[in-house]
């Protein structure tokens, strides 16, 4: 639908005549059909805004789905200007939504908090929005921090870490450019210092532990490769994981 | 569009490039704010305004510079966005979705006029009540 550019060839305002006094559905899909070119305009005018085209697309067009709902053909007003106004209501109630679920830096995020208290608090008492002058006189700010803070709450948008850094569908995902801690030197780390515990071992008990841990072998597998009882296998591991223990701890603290 | 603004007018040429819209929206988001717009209007006319500017900036050829006035009146607040003069525009936009842009205009607004000829957008009116 990312085209939807066919222009209704039809008189909606008489079709939802119809569709209100008999409830065809089908009659109301094509009414939606016809208009949906106006939700991929709307998407496409306010897309680079930080939200996809989609999911633009997808707000406008559920609006439009409840405008034909909520359309009054006696009204006189022609369904495209009902509708267009409507459709971009609900997109910029989208932005504004979304705004709000970032963090903003520390300053900012005070100073909008502040802003956004007095905001509320004002709307209730003046029974209508303030004014930036008003907000600022009882945030206690200047106009320009005022002004400031609602351009910052605007800029701020998410993006998906799934999305494509480019319109090229070649490229890898924002997630891909991410840094990510790298456990190769711990890794490295680790294996030294196992080896030297393991030097600790008498031949015995590394052979069990060979066996045992890095061979995956059962005890009684062990036992018999050895020509020993499992419970001698039992017990050589046992002392050589405490004397691993205690070199490994040894050279940690080291 | 005036020759010589008139008193208290604000006019603002910039380069034609998306990069000065944040100077637009702030220079629009100051002139709103003295002329006493709640907040929320404030917000729907920075977006208007910046609508009006990307529109003229994509079109097919697209002008060198912008100009963005605010004239204001004693019931409204006028905001003309044009090309400054340069190489001849041309819109690019069929007439049914020009009129759809300018109902979103209009929708963001108090009302918008696209003056477009000969396939060239010459001017854009976003009107918005004080």
């Amino acid at each position: 639908m990312r085209n939807a550019a066919q222009r209704p060839p039809m008189d909606a305002e008489e079709l939802l005549r119809e569709y209100a006094s008999t409830g065809n559905t089908a009659i109301r899909d094509r009414v939606v059909e016809a208009h949906l070119y106006i939700a991929s305009i709307i998407a496409r005018r306010f897309s680079g805004r930080g939200v996809d085209y989609d999911d633009l697309f997808q707000v406008a067009s559920l609006s439009l789905l409840k405008s034909v709902e909520r359309y009054d053909p006696e009204r006189g007003v022609k369904f495209a200007s009902f509708v267009t106004p409507t459709m971009v209501g609900e997109v910029k109630n989208y932005f504004r939504d979304r705004s709000r679920l970032i963090r903003l830096p520390r300053r900012g995020g005070e100073l909008l908090r502040v802003v956004e208290n007095a905001r509320d608090r004002l709307q209730m008492e003046l029974q209508r929005q303030p004014t930036a002058e008003e907000l600022a006189e009882r945030s206690g700010v200047s106009l320009e921090d005022v002004l400031e803070v609602l351009e910052m709450r605007g800029a701020a948008s998410l993006v998906s870490l799934d999305a494509l850094p480019a319109e090229d569908d070649e490229a890898a995902p924002l997630i891909s450019f991410l840094g990510r801690e790298d456990t190769g030197y711990a890794e490295f780390e680790k294996s030294d210092m196992l080896g030297r515990a393991l030097s600790a071992l008498d031949d015995r008990q590394r052979e069990v532990i060979q066996m045992r841990f890095f061979e995956g072998k059962g005890q009684r597998e062990v036992a018999q490769a050895i020509g020993v009882s499992q419970m001698t296998v039992s017990r050589v591991e046992r002392q050589a994981l405490t004397r691993l223990r205690e070199a490994l701890t040894e050279g940690e603290k080291a | 569009m005036q020759d010589i603004l008139p008193e208290g007018a604000v006019a603002l040429t910039v380069p034609a490039d998306k990069s000065m819209m944040l100077v637009i929206r702030l220079t629009t988001a100051g002139v709103l704010a003295r002329a006493r717009l709640t907040v929320d209007a404030i917000d729907d006319v920075k977006m208007a305004v910046e609508e009006a500017c990307t529109l003229m900036i994509s079109q097919q050829c697209p002008p060198d510079a912008l100009c963005v006035e605010f004239l204001r009146g004693e019931h409204a607040l006028e905001i003309h966005v044009h090309a400054t003069a340069g190489r001849p525009c041309l819109c690019g936009m069929d007439p049914a979705e020009l009129e759809v842009v300018r109902s979103i205009l209009g929708s963001l607004t108090d009302a918008a006029q696209i003056d477009c000829a000969d396939g060239r957008i010459r001017n854009i009116l976003l009107t918005k009540e004080l």
